[in-house]
């Protein structure tokens, strides 16, 4: 069966692959924005080049409308001041083209290496004409080269060309970045574009100034061609600047550079661009004072170049930073997946599938038996956690229980509704001599007899039912085959759902309680055949004994009727008394026999008004009472109790006959009453007391425990023996059978009471209703 | 566009009101005035008396210098001119002229004329003519005391005078 | 009411082991003014054979003691009542046990009556008397043959 992934390889897996995901697609942008940036520091290094460029080629043109001019200028005190602007203007020039060369050089751009070439070449033969016209200037005008000014004027015009050509090459690599920032390099070449055309303009004005001629009508088309020109760039520049997004930032930059030059060359509007004006020689000012003024619209649109480079490059900057922000972000983005890749590692691993682990060692560890201890959870906070925290209340219940089951006397098992033996504790070994390791997956009948197999279907059919089977008392087998008396008790073991799965068996060895009840059950009959014999031997003995008795009494009776006129006094005195001692013996094998039932036969218990128990035994004994002049006196109802009352009168009726026997006063008093309480001069408390109280002779106090022995009798007050002396006897058993207890307080001469209670604490005892 | 004349004077004479227009926006750009006197957003040019320019000045209002829109007003009080940062004083004026300096005193106003004199009467900068060519004079003097600063520039247009050395 | 002289003639059988007994119960009825004819037996089986002998005569009542040897009281009587020419005699148990389960069993087994011997002679007259008046003067007995 193939190996199924394990949880935690899949959660690793899938947190691998989703971080594997996320990075992928972090280092494609993280490329591509590096790519990016890649090409707008290519940008901002072509800017590098492209200012210089673009000076370069303001500075030529400003340098070629000067040299022009001056060609044809023959006033020196004009020259004077123009001259030294002219080299002004070559210094500039020559260090803007300086600086262009180097920066050409210093960053290597393919492609260009022509061009660049070009430029040098042309730079050469721009130094040769230079020296050319300084030449033609120390010469007076008629003798200058009439095409020296023109061709001056092509050159410079074509050298700035071919740096616009460069420049142009660069402006390339800007479209294929930013749409934007193209249309400002766009905006740029525009402005060239105007600066170029003015700067045409500037010429020709400052020529036709300094000739002192007026436009001929070919120049003046070209003015008004140049100006034209010139307006439709500040349409199409303004157009740019918007698409561009340079405005507002150069909004009024680019304002002031078109109110520089519409006012510059509104001022002469009417003098060189209306046809039909002629002036002359009546220019309004110098050729000097024109370049000074139209000069000065150089400053407003270097000022717009300016304000546009600024633009562009904060541009390229926004763009650099963003490209550099992303790819930060993206690599913030990066580290932090994997923070987290190796953070869920940890999780998955120390937080979830180590504990869980730990747990089911735990648990399989606690189901062989082993008292284990779970797992450390540190975090006892999460959800592992609180399983852990159950799951150890539980295993700790489950030691207990395994304890319990461990300790316990009786043999306790478990089995499977098939009968195989899951459990099986330390008594189970010791009852029936198999330990666990040989008995666990064994089937339960290796220790049912053969013959009791079937109880063993009976059972599991009552525990498939749920029912548990309670004290069921059977024989099982113990390894020597011997045979044990066991009481079975067999509980369901139910699964979550409540399905009866198994069944768990206590077993107790009750062999020897078997035997103790066999025994019992043996003493218990040899007891009631005892008592049985005793009975029978009793009645017989009593019967046996008591025939010769009336024999021997009837005969001296019949002696005496048959032979009374021959027997002397003495005689008949002896017969009488010979009457008299059967008659005795009678009296005391009745006792005897009575007495012997009395310990031995139960009390019929019932309830008994003591009252009318009393009242009983005063009619019984009437003629007796009027006999003695005795009467019974009740201060108190006396009470109503449980008891036997056959015993209970025989008991009063002794102690009745007793305090009247034993009392020489003329009229004698009996009182019968019950104390609820009563202390005894010892001070042992007691309850429920019943008394019967004389005024007799008392009894000394030597003779207070021998009054209760069989047959032991005082003398009565008239000196005739008489009674069997076992009364008292009688009393003091038929007390004790209903667990009570007897004792008298008297002196001699102080009459007599006795005490006693008819209850104690067994269940064979009076109560008192 | 001015209608076309046979007469070269008359001709120089509209292209003198032409020039001098145009170059007042040379003034105002080569100017520097001082702190906290002139606003960021307009620059004041004003006329004290009748516009003499003909209309070339007009299209100089909205145009933008140093960043700040320019803005034309004609005035005929003094009470209204220390408020300007550029004064043209119409030569007719002339005779307010002492009055008017007099007020402005103190103030960084430019004061802008081309009534012979004004310079030397302490004006600013006086247009005047040499021979054919416009000609501009500088008062250094009532300038600095203006506490107005020119820069290159504007300097090599003028004619300084009253350097303001004794 | 004096006896109808017939019942003067019907003898009485007393069935008792003990002499003395025997002769007590005997002078006892001779106080208690009964002069049947008075015949023993001193066991069970003697008490059978008399009643079975064709040269008795049927006895007018049965005084039968229960504690004796051999066959006991219980099984004499047990016979007399199952026997067809006997069981009408009127059998009265006189022995010394008040035993419920012998007085329960007698009954059971048709005695006709079950008195306790007297402890004293005097109350053996007095029963004896007593039984004069109710067997022979108020209850009918059963005619001879």
């Amino acid at each position: 069966m193939r190996h199924p992934l394990s949880i935690r390889a899949l959660l690793l897996l899938t947190v691998g692959v989703l971080t594997a995901l996320i990075a992928l697609l972090v280092a494609n942008e993280v490329y591509q924005q590096w790519e990016r940036l890649e090409k707008i520091h290519t940008l901002k290094t072509a800017t590098l080049v492209s200012d210089p460029l673009f000076d370069v080629m303001e500075r030529l043109s400003v340098e070629r409308d000067m040299a022009y001019s001056l060609l044809f200028n023959d006033d020196p005190a004009f020259a004077q001041t123009l001259h030294p602007r002219l080299e002004n203007s070559r210094k500039e020039a020559d260090a803007a083209l300086t600086a262009t060369l180097q920066a050409l050089s210093t960053y290597d751009f393919p492609g260009l290496k022509e061009q660049i070439q070009t430029c040098r070449t042309q730079f050469a033969a721009l130094q040769k004409t230079r020296r050319q016209i300084d030449n033609a200037l120390t010469l007076p005008l008629d003798k200058r080269n009439p095409t020296l000014p023109d061709r001056w004027f092509d050159e410079v015009t074509a050298m700035t060309l071919q740096t616009e050509n460069v420049w142009l090459e660069f402006i390339k690599h800007f479209r294929e970045v930013d749409p934007v920032v193209s249309l400002q390099m766009r905006f740029k070449y525009d402005l060239r574009a105007i600066m170029e055309n003015s700067g045409r303009e500037r010429a020709l004005i400052g020529r036709l100034i300094v000739q002192n001629a007026d436009a001929t009508p070919t120049e003046r088309a070209k003015l008004l061609r140049w100006q034209g020109a010139v307006d439709e760039a500040w349409i199409a520049a303004d157009s740019l600047a918007e698409q561009g997004k340079l405005y507002p930032a150069i909004t009024l930059a680019f304002k002031e550079a078109k109110s520089h030059y519409d006012n510059v060359y509104g001022m002469v509007q009417d003098i060189f661009y209306v046809p039909g004006t002629q002036h002359g020689a009546n220019y309004p000012f110098a050729a000097d004072f024109w370049f000074e003024l139209s000069e000065e619209t150089t400053d407003s649109f270097y000022e717009l170049k300016n304000a546009v480079i600024k633009e562009t490059h904060g541009y390229l900057d926004a763009l650099e930073a963003r490209a550099q922000r992303v790819i930060l972000w993206h690599a913030i983005l990066l580290i932090l997946t994997f923070m987290l890749c190796f953070y869920s590692f940890y999780v998955i691993t120390y937080r979830v599938i180590r504990p869980i682990n730990g747990i089911v060692a735990a648990l399989l560890a606690a189901m062989q038996g082993k008292p284990v201890s779970m797992p450390k959870i540190t975090n006892a906070e999460d959800e592992i956690g609180k399983l852990a925290q159950v799951l150890h209340a539980f295993q700790r219940n489950a030691n207990l229980l395994i304890a319990i089951v461990a300790s316990s006397d009786d043999a306790i098992i478990s089995k499977t509704m098939d009968g195989i033996i899951t459990s099986w504790n330390a008594s189970a070994e010791r009852l029936f001599g198999y330990n666990a390791a040989e008995m666990i997956g064994q089937h339960i009948n290796l220790i049912i007899p053969p013959e009791r197999r079937k109880e063993e279907q009976q059972i599991i059919a009552q525990i498939r039912q749920g029912k548990p089977v309670e004290h069921f008392e059977t024989m099982r087998m113990d390894k020597h085959g011997r045979y044990i008396h066991i009481a079975l008790t067999v509980s369901p073991i139910r699964d979550a759902t409540g399905n009866v799965i198994g069944a768990s068996k206590t077993a107790r060895d009750i062999t020897a309680r078997k035997k103790a009840e066999a025994e019992l059950i043996h003493y218990t009959h040899a007891l009631e055949r005892s008592n049985r014999e005793l009975d029978d031997f009793a009645y017989i003995a009593s019967h046996d004994l008591k025939e010769p008795l009336r024999g021997i009494h009837n005969h001296s009776r019949f002696l005496l009727e048959d032979n009374a006129d021959k027997l002397d006094a003495e005689s008949v005195k002896k017969l009488n008394r010979l009457v008299y001692l059967s008659q005795r013996m009678e009296r005391l094998v009745n006792d005897l026999l009575y007495f012997s039932r009395l310990g031995r036969q139960e009390l019929a218990i019932q309830k008994t008004d003591i009252n009318e128990v009393i009242h009983d035994i005063e009619n019984t004994l009437d003629h007796f009472l009027v006999e003695h002049k005795a009467r019974i006196s009740i201060p108190v109802p006396l009470p109503i109790i449980t008891c036997d009352k056959p015993r209970v009168t025989e008991l009063f009726r002794n102690l009745i006959t007793n305090a009247v026997k034993y009392n020489d006063r003329p009229e004698k008093t009996v009182e019968i009453g019950f104390l609820s309480t009563y202390a005894s001069p010892q001070g042992i408390p007691y309850k429920n007391v019943f008394y019967v109280k004389d005024d007799g002779k008392g009894i000394a106090r030597e003779f207070h425990e021998e009054i209760f022995r069989i047959f032991k009798r005082l003398q009565n007050s008239t000196g005739i023996e008489d009674g069997t002396g076992v009364g008292l006897t009688f009393v003091k058993k038929i007390v004790e059978r209903h667990g009570g207890k007897i004792w008298l307080e008297s002196e001699p001469g102080r009459g007599t009471t006795f005490y006693f209670t008819l209850e104690g604490s067994n269940d064979d005892t009076a109560k008192i209703i | 566009m001015l209608p076309v004349t046979a007469h070269a004077t008359e001709n120089l004479q509209l292209h003198e009101q032409q020039i001098k227009a145009g170059l007042l926006y040379n003034f105002l750009k080569y100017t520097d005035w001082p702190q906290g006197s002139v606003s960021d957003s307009s620059i004041a040019v004003c006329i004290f008396g009748n516009d003499p320019f003909e209309g070339y000045l007009q299209p100089m209002a909205g145009r933008i210098v140093n960043r700040r829109q320019i803005t034309i007003r004609i005035i005929h009080t003094i009470e209204n001119a220390g408020s300007c940062h550029l004064l043209f004083i119409n030569a007719d004026e002339k005779s307010s002229w002492p009055q008017l300096l007099e007020s402005l005193k103190g103030k960084s106003v430019l004061t802008v004329s081309d009534f012979d004199g004004f310079a030397d009467s302490g004006g600013m900068i006086e247009f005047g003519k040499k021979g054919d060519h416009i000609n501009v004079n500088l008062n250094m003097e009532a300038v600095t005391a203006a506490r107005l600063r020119v820069q290159d520039r504007l300097l090599r247009l003028v004619t300084v005078v009253h350097s303001g050395a004794n | 009411m004096t006896q109808p002289k017939s019942y003067e003639s019907q003898p009485i059988l007393v069935v008792d082991d003990s002499e003395d007994d025997f002769y007590a119960t005997e002078r006892a009825l001779g106080k208690a003014n009964l002069h049947n004819p008075i015949a023993h037996a001193s066991s069970g089986e003697s008490a059978l054979e008399w009643l079975k002998s064709k040269t008795n005569p049927k006895p007018g009542l049965i005084l039968l003691d229960l504690n004796m040897p051999g066959i006991d009281g219980r099984k004499t009587l047990e016979i007399i009542k199952h026997n067809g020419a006997l069981k009408s005699i009127p059998v009265v148990i006189l022995t010394t046990s008040d035993d419920e389960r012998d007085v329960e069993a007698c009954y059971a087994l048709g005695a006709n009556t079950y008195i306790q011997k007297p402890v004293d002679f005097d109350g053996l007259i007095e029963a004896m008397k007593r039984l004069k008046g109710y067997w022979f003067e108020i209850a009918l007995l059963p005619k001879e043959g």
